[in-house]
């Protein structure tokens, strides 16, 4: 039985395993990297399975790499993840990070071509194939549009979404820095985007580097960026949000006063307003 | 402007690129130019270096501390070194960590402390992913790692984790030894001092009885009573839970 996801989630990240599992705040669910708790033993795999009797817990990956071939111990292990925690969907980014065996460890973009299109779609058709479970794809921030590039982004998310029939897992952060990046209005480029297919929002912090918006997840979010958010929700309704926080990760209480107020921005939102 | 007719020319280039070894200039004029500017598109090579780097700055926050103590850019001399020998190849960032140890135990002229804190780093990461089995030493935990050290080093790693630690310190050379173990009874790595009566029950039960008798001041009863607080505090299984 796969349950349906609402409200507002926490990355559980490390640093906050202890604080996790003893606070009594709400937490409607929690996003896991994929990557920190695939094949792996000891206390990772403790505090999932505790954390797993008390919320609804969403593997989000930053190395399916879905712009390549998929790698069949990588999908094994995912796969077995997502079965574990009986997970309704699983998620990760529509880049590449690995190209033959060397990882890269970072979110890489793709060229958006026809040619890449395919790719993606087939290597995401690939990857929810061999989990099991619905996939959902995230855009991603992208410092410079590669070369060869035919076509922009909005039209290259939703040319992979429909042709691999994915969710979009709409980061607003990533919409607002790619604005700035990239001299576009961010309501422009939300209105250009599959909207019908958003299954779940990040919402994260970014830091500012000369005239360089960078996707640093180390603070917390920023004001145009909760206006954007409070934007989303109008037009999709409240979707399943969370908070991400990677970098100079703060007291739960810090993480979890976001999610406060991101569950105020949806409860006090109606779609289409 | 040529356009990539395939993504494996694409990738092809990517590779050399992002690694540092193909500039954007050539990189554009082999792919085409990208519509941001070939300064946005040498962004890239930094960004994953700085990722690298920073996933290393993150495991091992003591050497980093340690290494800015002793001089001027060694942390970011020590790091080129590691990365111009060292690939990622696995999708978990901290595994890219673990060749690190052994890199910084190569380089003889830096001080011993730098070794002794990264063995440290590492072996509490072991112990925290380490499944709990008993790896053929009765009671023993397969997460358990005992180490004797030349410098202090628990306390350093401590005061730079959690940012206590005075800037331009040093570990003091001052011998400890720790254990380091998840807990059966918290799930969390416990890092303990143990006592000579300590050090002696682990030896028992790895199956070591001195030649010489017990050392002065031991008796039976204070190994048993450390045996037991070890039980206690997780790091050994009762002595009818093992094999």
């Amino acid at each position: 039985m796969i349950a349906p996801l609402s409200g507002v989630g926490i990355g559980l990240r490390r640093e906050l395993y202890e604080s996790v599992l003893r606070t009594s705040r709400r937490i409607d669910w929690l996003e896991i990297v994929s990557e920190n708790f695939m094949g792996m033993e000891g206390r990772p795999r403790e505090v999932l399975a505790l954390c797993a009797e008390r919320w609804p817990i969403i593997p989000h990956g930053v190395a399916a790499s879905v712009g390549g071939p998929q790698r069949e111990r990588y999908c094994a292990e995912l796969g077995e993840l997502v079965a574990r925690l009986d997970a309704p969907f699983f998620s990760d980014h529509l880049c590449y990070s690995s190209i033959g065996g060397h990882e890269f460890l970072d979110l890489l973009p793709l060229p958006f071509t026809d040619e890449a299109v395919e790719a993606a779609a087939a290597g995401a058709r690939e990857l929810a194939a061999r989990v099991g479970r619905p996939l959902l794809l995230e855009n991603i921030t992208y410092y410079a549009t590669m070369p060869g590039s035919e076509m922009d982004e909005q039209e290259f998310i939703t040319r992979v979404l429909d042709r691999a029939d994915a969710g979009l897992l709409l980061d607003v952060n990533n919409l607002y820095l790619n604005g700035k990046n990239h001299g576009v209005d961010p309501l422009t480029t939300l209105g250009r985007l599959p909207l019908q297919r958003v299954r779940q929002i990040h919402l994260a912090g970014h830091t500012v580097d000369g005239d360089v918006y960078l996707d640093t997840h180390s603070r917390a979010i920023a004001a145009p960026v909760w206006d954007l958010f409070e934007e989303v929700i109008r037009r999709v309704g409240p979707v399943p949000t969370l908070i991400e926080w990677d970098q100079q990760i703060p007291s739960l209480d810090a993480v979890l006063d976001e999610a406060d107020r991101a569950r105020d921005i949806m409860d006090r939102t109606p779609r289409g307003a | 402007m040529t356009v990539p007719r395939h993504l494996d020319e694409f990738f092809a280039l990517m590779r050399p690129f992002l690694e540092g070894e193909l500039s954007a200039e050539e990189l554009e004029r082999r792919l085409g130019k990208s519509g941001s500017g070939t300064s946005r598109l040498a962004l890239y090579p930094v960004l994953v270096r700085r990722q690298k780097q920073s996933v290393l700055s993150q495991f091992y926050r003591a050497v980093a501390a340690a290494c800015h103590a002793h001089e001027v850019g060694l942390w970011d001399r020590l790091l080129a070194t590691f990365l111009a020998a060292n690939v990622p190849d696995h999708w978990e960032p901290n595994r890219f960590a673990e060749p690190f140890v052994a890199h910084v135990a190569r380089e003889m002229e830096l001080p011993a402390y730098l070794r002794e804190l990264a063995d440290f780093a590492w072996i509490r990461y072991s112990a925290m992913i380490a499944a709990h089995a008993e790896n053929g030493r009765a009671g023993m935990d397969s997460s358990l790692f005992i180490r004797q050290y030349a410098h202090e080093i628990p306390d350093y790693t401590r005061g730079a984790e959690d940012g206590t630690l005075p800037a331009g310190t040093s570990p003091q050379p001052v011998p400890c030894t720790v254990t380091v173990c998840r807990s059966r009874r918290t799930g969390r790595v416990e890092i303990t001092r143990p006592s000579l009566a300590a050090l002696v029950a682990l030896g028992r039960r790895d199956g070591h009885r001195g030649a010489s008798g017990l050392p002065a001041g031991l008796t039976e009863e204070s190994i048993a009573r450390e045996d037991l607080a070890l039980v206690e505090l997780g790091v050994l299984a009762a002595r009818n839970e093992s094999t």
